[in-house]
């Protein structure tokens, strides 16, 4: 007798994956931006903080790719070492939002009632506020920096989660053998860490990626206004804002940085998209 | 129906208050420092600091700030700036229609360019137009504003030198001069936009040709921009409304940065300043006209889809 093999859910996400070329290439790429932003000088041999005061503004060129800034640092350094400074604030805001979203989507959806609409309210209020606004009310609050723009960031990112874990949870909830675990004597934790969590994974994977693609954006914004990332550390935001000083003279700064987001936000997305294709999700993105 | 636009306009009250609640908290967590900034860097006596805090109610625990707060906010009394002394809806009255100005330009932009992209995307399915165009709206979902407005500068001001990257005049003052400073935030803020709106246009265009009403319209032997344009665009308009009204947040975050990069006074610019300022009132003030707006946005697209669609419950919401 022939049986089928048993593949792991895992496997088999990942053999659809890669079936879609697009999500399967743009994980290579962010495979290859993480190795980049993390090598640091292996790969690399520029440091990004070491100044060069002889060879100020150069413009790109065989010695440095990317040129260098007006303190003579090598930008390619700057923009991996950027990179790696960005994608850690957006994945620490989008886990943050990820963890407390789910908790009090799925708390609301569960529990029903009184502590629904309580818990239903707290996420609209977090979502009138605009992140950009967030961000700025929070660093008046905590002072600017990464820690409190993550904290922001991560904020403004729990109403996706919870809204979806919220929705889920009723949806699930109703189940029968969710009920028939109830009868079994289940208490309710088990129960939330048995069934309902399980059930959500992959629509909480989808919006985590594309939650990350945004979370990239929203980070640079800030940096750029002047509450995010500060010196001497720098995020792709921030150097964009310091290169924008010398916009007519060293264009390069204000153009490099900007492709390195445009790159990982892209590849995000995509990767979101084929995920969500993957994963055979079917939900709404609005916002 | 009325029952239910009842019970979402009652609870925006409960909203409103529970986000200016959170707005407060977050802006006075630092007990002290709004009278240092009055008194400025000299910096003042303890007596001094001590008699102005007590003035401005500083002194007090935070839920009776809170409490005074709301009470003058509701009768319109919004404070007065820490560093000009102005009136904070004063200053609210003076860079709103420069907001104004910009959102509604932006949004009337992004429309113009937005649907009829999709539509084109939609007609010319899998053809090389809709491919470039797909591609371009990607690219404009993932590309930050401030980026994009940093590339127009560095396009049409340092490189051509046609338009310069700041110089705003009131429109009544210099309606040219005004436009031209209006132009490039305008249209960066809406090629943003209008990437969603595409990518919206087309999958709705895309889902109401299949249906059979448009084969109806087609077996009749209507002319195909008839068939886009009184049937299909009219059902595709709903979830384009929506596109538009989901990128508010997303908008306003744009606008603040934007008017930032291009010296636009407008909220958006007043706001930053005041934070680096650290004038508070002014923050508050703005902040609270933000959201409240947002609120009050999102409180009519609700209203209007009951209207449209009765069954949209709206606990689901």
């Amino acid at each position: 007798m022939k049986t089928s093999p048993i593949r792991s859910p895992l496997l088999q996400s990942l053999q659809k994956l890669r079936r879609r070329k697009t999500a399967f290439a743009s994980l290579i790429v962010l495979g290859i931006i993480l190795v980049l932003a993390l090598s640091g000088s292996v790969l690399y041999p520029y440091d990004p903080f070491v100044k060069d005061t002889a060879n100020r503004q150069m413009a790109p060129c065989l010695l440095h790719l990317f040129g260098t800034d007006n303190l003579g640092r090598d930008l390619l350094a700057r923009v991996l070492y950027g990179m790696k400074i960005s994608l850690s604030i957006s994945l620490a805001s989008v886990l943050f939002a990820l963890a407390a979203g789910t908790a009090l989507g799925v708390t609301a959806g569960y529990a029903g009632g009184k502590t629904d609409a309580l818990l239903s309210l707290i996420i609209d209020a977090i979502c009138a506020f605009p992140t950009i606004l967030l961000g700025l009310l929070l660093a008046t609050a905590l002072g600017s920096g990464a820690r409190n723009i993550m904290l922001a960031i991560g904020i403004a990112n729990v109403p996706y989660f919870a809204r979806l874990a919220r929705s889920m949870a009723i949806t699930i909830r109703e189940r029968e053998y969710v009920e028939s675990a109830v009868t079994t004597g289940l208490n309710h934790f088990e129960i939330i860490l048995r069934y309902l969590l399980p059930n959500m994974s992959s629509v909480i994977i989808v919006q985590t990626s594309l939650s990350a693609a945004s979370a990239i954006i929203t980070e640079s914004t800030l940096s750029f206004i002047g509450v995010g990332v500060q010196p001497p550390a720098a995020s792709l935001g921030s150097l964009l804002r310091d290169g924008y000083d010398y916009i007519s003279r060293a264009p390069w700064l204000s153009l490099f940085p900007g492709i390195a987001i445009l790159i990982a936000v892209i590849a995000l997305n995509f990767l979101g998209d084929g995920l969500r294709d993957a994963l055979d999700v079917k939900i709404r993105v609005d916002g | 129906m009325l029952h239910s636009i009842l019970r979402k306009i009652l609870l925006t009250i409960p909203l409103l208050l529970l986000v200016s609640v959170m707005m407060f908290t977050m802006i006075n967590l630092l007990p002290g420092n709004a009278a240092m900034v009055i008194l400025g860097d000299a910096g003042g006596s303890v007596e001094q600091l001590e008699q102005l805090e007590e003035k401005l109610g500083l002194d007090q625990p935070l839920h009776v700030q809170y409490l005074s707060w709301l009470k003058r906010f509701v009768s319109g009394d919004m404070g007065t700036s820490y560093l000009t002394n102005q009136p904070v809806l004063k200053r609210i009255q003076e860079r709103l229609p420069v907001t104004l100005e910009l959102i509604l330009l932006s949004t009337l932009l992004a429309v113009l360019i937005g649907i009829p992209a999709g539509i084109l995307c939609a007609v010319r399915r899998n053809q090389p137009i809709d491919y470039l165009i797909s591609t371009l709206s990607m690219i404009g979902v993932a590309i930050p504003q401030f980026w994009l407005g940093i590339l127009f500068i560095l396009l049409f001001s340092v490189t051509l030198g046609w338009i310069p990257a700041s110089g705003f005049e009131k429109f009544s003052v210099d309606a040219a001069r005004n436009l031209q400073a209006m132009l490039m935030p305008s249209v960066v803020l809406a090629l943003s936009l209008s990437a969603p709106i595409a990518r919206q246009t087309r999958s709705a265009m895309l889902d109401t040709l299949n249906q059979d009403y448009i084969m109806t319209a087609r077996a009749k032997g209507q002319r195909d921009l008839n068939i886009f344009l009184v049937h299909a665009l009219r059902n595709a308009l709903v979830p384009v409304i929506t596109a538009i009204t989901s990128q508010i947040n997303s908008m306003i975050g744009g606008v603040f940065v934007i008017e930032t990069l291009f010296l636009l006074p407008g909220m958006g610019k007043s706001m930053v300043d005041a934070i680096f300022q650290q004038d508070y009132p002014i923050v508050m003030g703005i902040a609270m006209v933000v959201v409240s707006c947002i609120v009050l946005i999102n409180l009519i697209t609700d209203v209007i889809y009951i209207f449209i669609d009765p069954r949209i419950s709206l606990s689901k919401r």
